[in-house]
């Protein structure tokens, strides 16, 4: 191992780390509602840094230790301390940039990421290297957090905890960040136990045995999950994994969001550049939407349909607001469940989680929306209508109540997609009761061939007649014409006109009426077999 | 030191003069011939009983976990894709922790402590029984600022117990750190005496101690060759703490090498040697009555540990480096294994 600088410093001074009351009093309402919401912000974090590697350990089956390493360009001494000390004011986007070296987008906006970790832990070690041949470690005890009234105060600074910034000798060109959680609190612990406890419903699946990671495993765990699990059925380990690899900017699977379709090709594209991988416990994480999601949808214009066209680019209010997406719709429920609504992504990363609601559509679709799954990918705008959880919106934003406006007219507008899935569904309807109709009516013309020896077709008119039913010799055919003596109901309606036709024919064929008799419950009977 | 502990700058400095000896061929040697040929034979009598089975190991790897992908490549130890179910580690240091934890992916447990602490842990007595136990302690078996019977006896004793609780058979590799001066003194003066005890009353014992290294061999043990001293004295409380279970033990292996190191307050070069132990146990039930023949329990484990006594006296430990002296071809093969498996583990590491 080369280092730089063997000789070690003298040991460092304690440090504090005070943050805004305001800030503390967010957080420690909850605003990181899952702990997958909580790990969101470590992964954000390393995306922002340029890693190309996350590698999540939650220390199954005990999770008494959680570790999260990247191989981002990584932070010294002084960055921490500067960090440590602006939480709430992040200095990523200083200077106006927005993009990182690598021309990522910038997720990180206020610089309290870090702060999310303390609704996992009381205490979490941060060991970081640029590759410059040193590196740091400092273990921020937080104590205080736990323990003072930080929850209460709402004004001034609080002190949630204290930290030894170690600065050390490091392999030069290796950098990093690792994070290492202690001290789970039990109540997130507890969960992940209680849930192994519970019957495991698909990570527990044994993916083809021995032999080398496989790529494809967590296709496997999806095409488990889609047509018949709900997400809040699974054990907490595995809810984890799901909402986490949907909510983080990974790639899609390799026929994913929807099979054989080649749409949202820059998005994808885009998430393929960033060259971002993250690993829980092993499992590489993509986008866990892989519609349709029920194996008998298969005809797609008749039995799913993708609205590609969702793009906007304009200013609002002065500020630039862009976005584009697409809308799923399938001709059965969206399941699992979870994956019914719209979410929307802002610089890749989702912003809470599928909204069921549409944003608050207005008009009431019925089961409808739960046939709809929807993703709008915002690249620029709208940032500022978030609030500080990153997981919901200011709903009075110009950005927002423009996004909703666009989504709700193509969503509900006159050429919009519901009315577009009612035509669907009606012509689909429509189509499959004259099928079924053609195939009742072939039925009888075999019986008819089978009892007369004479082919004979059965077409059905629309027009109204005298006689409801009209036999054509000439041209060998039966005419089914409107008349009031049908009943209503399909299944009372189809009987009578087999009897009518039944006599009819037996009427026409037969001189006598016992061989009319005969005929008639010859037709009818073996009709009925 | 403050307050009698050590600081973050200290454990770093003492980390960085500890060298990185999982590419060393010496401690290779010990892993293939020893470690894996053990494994082996744990195999096949777990697929006597369970013909997909694998072997269950618990170890104290290290910060590239070279046994556990050694063992992989051996076909010993279960890759399920996503980690090894069947194997539990435990390391103190944080980084090493991190480390072992990212090449492992997701495994049957970890810990993050000093093993003679996590031992006692209930979490730690849930994931009994295990088939091996890969002790490789840097340390000393008896420190001198512990109480003569260690921390790492305790914990010997209580995962044997625990084993014992399953009457699940087992193997244990433990690896020792010999060197005089850093042992408890009073722990040294007592296993003497527990020697000098068993010569005195078991004359099988003494005849084969005295066969080999005469009278007055047992000081002499002790004054000029520590390590052989260990070798003689220390199966036999393995062998004790194993029958107190209703375990037969054997000690089928016994291996050492010398280490260098730099004195840091003095500059001094100084050296200590490396012990190493393989340990079998098999659980004695206890036999039916009606079959007088099969001998009790007690006389079964009573023989046992006279004979493994014998056996600790008679057994030359194997001189890891004179064995590969003699074999440049085995050293040159072990190089190789040792890239390959370094190359196999760095592609995790950042």
């Amino acid at each position: 191992m080369t280092t730089q600088g063997s000789a070690i410093e003298k040991e460092p001074k304690k440090e504090k780390i005070n943050v805004s009351a305001k800030i503390i009093a967010d957080i420690s309402s909850g605003i990181y509602r899952t702990p997958a919401n909580a790990l969101k912000e470590l992964i954000s974090n390393s995306f922002d840094a340029d890693a190309t590697r996350v590698i999540i350990n939650t220390g199954y089956p005990q999770f008494d230790v959680i570790t999260c390493s990247d191989d981002g360009k990584g932070m010294d001494k002084d960055g921490f301390i500067k960090y440590m000390g602006h939480i709430g004011g992040s200095f990523k986007r200083a200077g106006g940039k927005d993009i990182t070296r690598l021309g990522r987008p910038i997720i990180g906006k206020i610089g309290i990421g870090i702060l999310s970790i303390a609704q996992i832990c009381k205490k979490f070690t941060v060991i970081s290297s640029e590759g410059n041949g040193r590196k740091f470690e400092a273990t921020i005890d937080l104590t205080d957090f736990h323990t003072n009234d930080a929850y209460k105060k709402n004004v001034g600074d609080i002190n949630i905890g204290t930290y030894v910034p170690y600065e050390l000798p490091e392999e030069r060109g290796r950098h990093y960040t690792k994070i290492i959680l202690e001290e789970i609190k039990d109540d997130f612990k507890n969960k992940l136990i209680e849930s192994e406890n519970r019957d495991k419903v698909v990570l527990d699946y044994k993916y083809g045995g021995k032999g080398n990671l496989d790529p494809k495993r967590f296709k496997s765990f999806i095409e488990r999950l889609n047509g018949s699990k709900r997400i809040r059925d699974l054990t907490e380990y595995e809810r984890l994994t799901w909402e986490l690899s949907s909510i983080i900017p990974v790639r899609y699977l390799d026929d994913g969001p929807v099979r054989e379709w080649g749409g949202l090709k820059r998005i994808r594209d885009e998430l393929k550049d960033f060259n971002f991988s993250v690993l829980i416990d092993g499992l590489e994480l993509k986008k866990p939407v892989l519609f349709p999601t029920d194996k008998r949808i298969k005809k797609r214009g008749v039995d799913y349909k993708i609205y590609d066209d969702i793009g906007f680019d304009e200013e609002v209010d002065g500020s630039r607001l862009k976005f584009e997406g697409y809308i799923f719709y399938q001709r059965t429920r969206i399941i699992p469940p979870e994956l019914q609504g719209i979410l929307v992504r802002i610089n890749n990363v989702a912003i809470g989680f599928y909204d069921k609601s549409f944003l608050n559509y207005p008009k009431p679709e019925g089961p409808k929306m739960a046939q709809v799954s929807a993703e709008i990918y915002i690249t620029e705008g709208l940032e500022d209508a978030l609030n500080i959880d990153r997981n919901s919106f200011n709903e009075s934003d110009h950005h927002f109540l423009k996004l909703q406006e666009v989504l709700f007219n193509r969503l509900g507008g006159k050429r919009g997609v519901f009315p577009d899935i009612r035509r669907t569904s009606k012509e689909r309807m429509l189509a499959k009761r004259e099928k079924e109709e053609v195939g009742e009516y072939h039925k009888l013309e075999k019986r008819i061939k089978e009892v007369f020896g004479k082919e004979f077709t059965i077409a059905k008119m629309n027009e109204r007649n005298e006689r409801p039913i009209a036999v054509d010799f000439n041209n060998s055919r039966v005419i089914i014409y409107e008349n009031p003596i049908f009943p209503r109901k399909k299944s009372e309606r189809k009987y009578l006109e087999k009897i009518l036709i039944s006599l009819e024919l037996a009427n026409l064929q037969t001189s006598s009426k016992k061989e009319l008799y005969n005929d008639f419950y010859d037709l009818i009977s073996k009709e009925s077999q | 030191m403050k307050n009698g502990v050590a600081t973050r700058l200290e454990i770093e400095k003492r980390k960085r003069e500890n060298q990185d000896h999982s590419r060393d061929v010496i401690k290779h040697y010990v892993r293939v011939k020893g470690w894996v040929e053990c494994a082996k034979r744990r195999l096949e009598s777990i697929r006597e009983k369970k013909t997909d089975g694998y072997v269950r190991y618990f170890t104290l790897c290290g910060e590239n976990a070279m046994d556990v992908f050694l063992f992989e490549k051996h076909n010993l130890v279960y890759f399920d894709g996503r980690g090894f179910p069947d194997v539990v580690f435990c390391e103190k240091d944080l980084e090493i922790f991190e480390s072992i934890r990212r090449i492992l992916k997701r495994g049957g447990g970890d810990f993050l402590g000093e093993f003679e602490e996590v031992v006692f842990r209930p979490e730690f007595a849930k994931l009994f029984p295990f088939d091996i136990f890969n002790l490789d302690f840097t340390r000393n078996c008896f420190p001198n600022h512990e109480q003569p019977f260690s921390k790492t006896m305790s914990s010997i004793v209580k995962i044997i117990e625990e084993q014992g609780k399953k009457d699940s058979d087992f193997d244990l590799f433990v690896t020792f750190r010999a060197e005089r001066s850093r042992e408890n003194q009073t722990a040294i003066a007592q296993l003497r005496e527990n020697m000098e005890k068993n010569l005195g009353e078991v004359a099988a014992i003494k005849e084969e101690f005295v066969q080999k290294y005469g009278d007055k061999g047992l000081d002499r043990l002790l004054n000029k060759d520590y390590g052989r001293f260990l070798f003689v004295t220390f199966p036999k409380l393995i062998v004790r703490f194993g029958n107190n279970s209703h375990f037969t033990v054997s000690c089928s292996h016994e291996y050492q090498y010398s280490r260098r190191y730099t004195h840091s307050t003095t500059g001094h070069k100084c050296h200590y040697k490396i012990i190493k132990f393989i340990f079998s146990f098999k659980y004695v039930h206890v036999a039916g009555s009606i079959v007088q023949e099969v001998p009790r329990r007690p006389q079964i484990l009573g023989s046992n540990y006279i004979e493994e006594t014998k056996h600790s006296i008679k057994m030359e430990p194997v001189d890891v480096c004179l064995e590969l002296d003699r074999s440049p071809c085995l050293k040159a093969k072990y190089e190789k294994e040792i890239e390959e498996l370094i190359r196999k583990i760095k592609a995790e590491e950042f």
